[in-house]
């Protein structure tokens, strides 16, 4: 039974909303979008934008809100793609380097060793946005995000084993995909 | 065939893990952008209402306060005594009504808030640090021998930096942030001793202690994106942790030492002394 007023009328809720998606949603539209950070940081900026407009037809809870918002951002990441048509070439896909931890390029590795590591990191990123759109967000949601195999089965309404396979299969995709370069 | 680690794939657990180490934050750019949103202008409407009101109200007793206000910015300005008292306001810590506080938290992803002092949250350069943060970073610019730099962080909601470096048995903090964005103090607990101290010209404050977790739910392990964590802590006078707090007209500064090994005072202050 749907409640009688939308949860995300009031400013207030939504405010809530915001603060506490904002990076999860930045950090998704990232994955998924391969773009630059200003291109991102738009993008996040309309996604809430959009479900602001929207927010009287949504009935559900935080977690359904959150849903939500992937799907918004996800389709606003597809029309940015048809609009750039950079996807899916992604021969110069970008990787800020400020997104990197530090633990593979701290100040304590060598300077060779910083540099292997940051060429792989942009080998893989590359890898990631080569991937079918369905597989990436796999990928984004189990590892940017550091969802559990179950929470992602639950949101994509697959069982557990399928998920695992899943991935298991789009990381060996991204190995492949190395031997081909 | 070529060998070259350029070359060869990672193996997959490889691969999982640089994904894993991918944390992009946006910049402040975002947030000044999205200070403007629908949903935030409530509370500019707010203000405008109250501006409203004030026109209304009694313009006298108003425009005394006002006077009132003047006066004590001008005494605050030209008077060294009067500003030497205002700063042992402006530069305390404040103290908790208790040793016992309770905090609501949501990390971005679960475990994000366990490993703050990992230096993978430590990725950025210094001038990468300053780009993101719009004003100018120090650092410490003669490291005593043992102490290492390891990394910079910026966090967007206060556009604050911190630096972290690592010493024997110990690690440094150093966060900056202009004053005004958000609170401007350092939370301690009701029996923290608190001393005042002399960095150069300005007046600082030295706490020994700190915050220490006793009970969090949920725990790690039932976290979810969207979790959010309450965490009760008591503060302890003896947790290995010393607090260096100053600032200047226009910044925040906080020099922290984690750990066994913390320098003492007096080398807390020639470190801070060396910022640049």
């Amino acid at each position: 039974m749907r409640a009688t007023q939308p949860p995300l009328q009031d400013p207030e809720a939504f405010s809530n909303l915001y603060a506490t998606t904002q990076i999860i949603i930045f950090r998704f539209i990232y994955g998924i979008h391969g773009g630059s950070i200003e291109e991102v940081e738009d993008l996040t900026c309309d996604t809430y934008l959009r479900a602001w407009k929207g927010r009287e037809r949504f009935f559900g809870d935080d977690h359904e809100a959150l849903c939500w918002l992937f799907t918004i951002a996800r389709h606003l990441v597809i029309d940015a793609h048809r609009r750039t048509k950079t996807h899916p070439d992604h021969n110069n896909v970008l990787l800020d380097e400020a997104s990197i931890d530090a633990s593979y390029t701290s100040s304590q590795a060598t300077p060779e060793e910083q540099a292997v590591s940051r060429e792989q990191f942009k080998r893989v990123w590359q890898g990631l946005q080569n991937l079918p759109d369905d597989k990436r967000e796999l990928l984004v949601l189990r590892y940017m995000l550091g969802w559990k195999v179950r929470e992602i089965a639950d949101y994509l309404q697959k069982e557990e084993n399928t998920v695992s396979v899943y991935i298991r299969r789009s990381l060996e995709q991204i190995r492949q995909g190395w031997s081909v370069d | 065939m070529d060998n070259s680690p350029f070359h060869q794939a990672p193996e997959e657990i490889e691969i999982e893990e640089m994904l894993s180490h991918i944390r992009p934050q946006p910049t402040s750019r975002f947030y000044k952008k999205m200070r403007s949103t629908p949903w935030e202008r409530p509370n500019m409407v707010k203000t405008s209402s109250a501006l409203a009101y004030l026109k209304s109200a009694d313009r006298l007793v108003w425009g005394l306060l006002a006077l009132i206000l003047i006066v004590g910015v001008v005494g605050l300005t030209f008077i060294p005594s009067v500003r030497a008292i205002a700063r042992q306001f402006f530069y305390s810590f404040i103290h908790s009504p208790s040793n016992q506080i309770q905090v609501q938290v949501t990390p971005a992803a679960p475990g994000d808030l366990y490993n703050f002092s990992d230096p993978s949250n430590f990725t950025l350069s210094v001038p990468l640090a300053q780009q993101q943060a719009g004003f100018g970073v120090k650092e410490i610019s003669v490291l005593p021998e043992g102490l290492t730099f390891i990394g910079c962080r910026f966090d967007s909601t206060y556009n604050a930096v911190t630096l972290q470096y690592q010493g024997n048995d110990y690690k440094l903090f150093l966060t900056q942030r202009p004053r005004g964005n958000g609170q401007d103090v350092f939370s301690i607990g009701a029996s923290a001793n608190v001393e005042s101290v002399k960095i150069g010209e300005i007046q600082g404050e030295f706490v020994v202690g700190g915050w220490k977790v006793i009970s969090q739910q949920p725990d790690s392990s039932n976290q979810t994106p969207t979790s959010v964590i309450n965490i009760n802590a008591i503060w302890d006078n003896d947790l290995p942790q010393s607090t260096l707090r100053w600032q200047t007209s226009d910044i925040v500064y906080e020099l922290r030492s984690v750990g066994e090994g913390n320098p003492s005072l007096s080398d807390l202050i020639n470190l801070a002394n060396g910022l640049k």
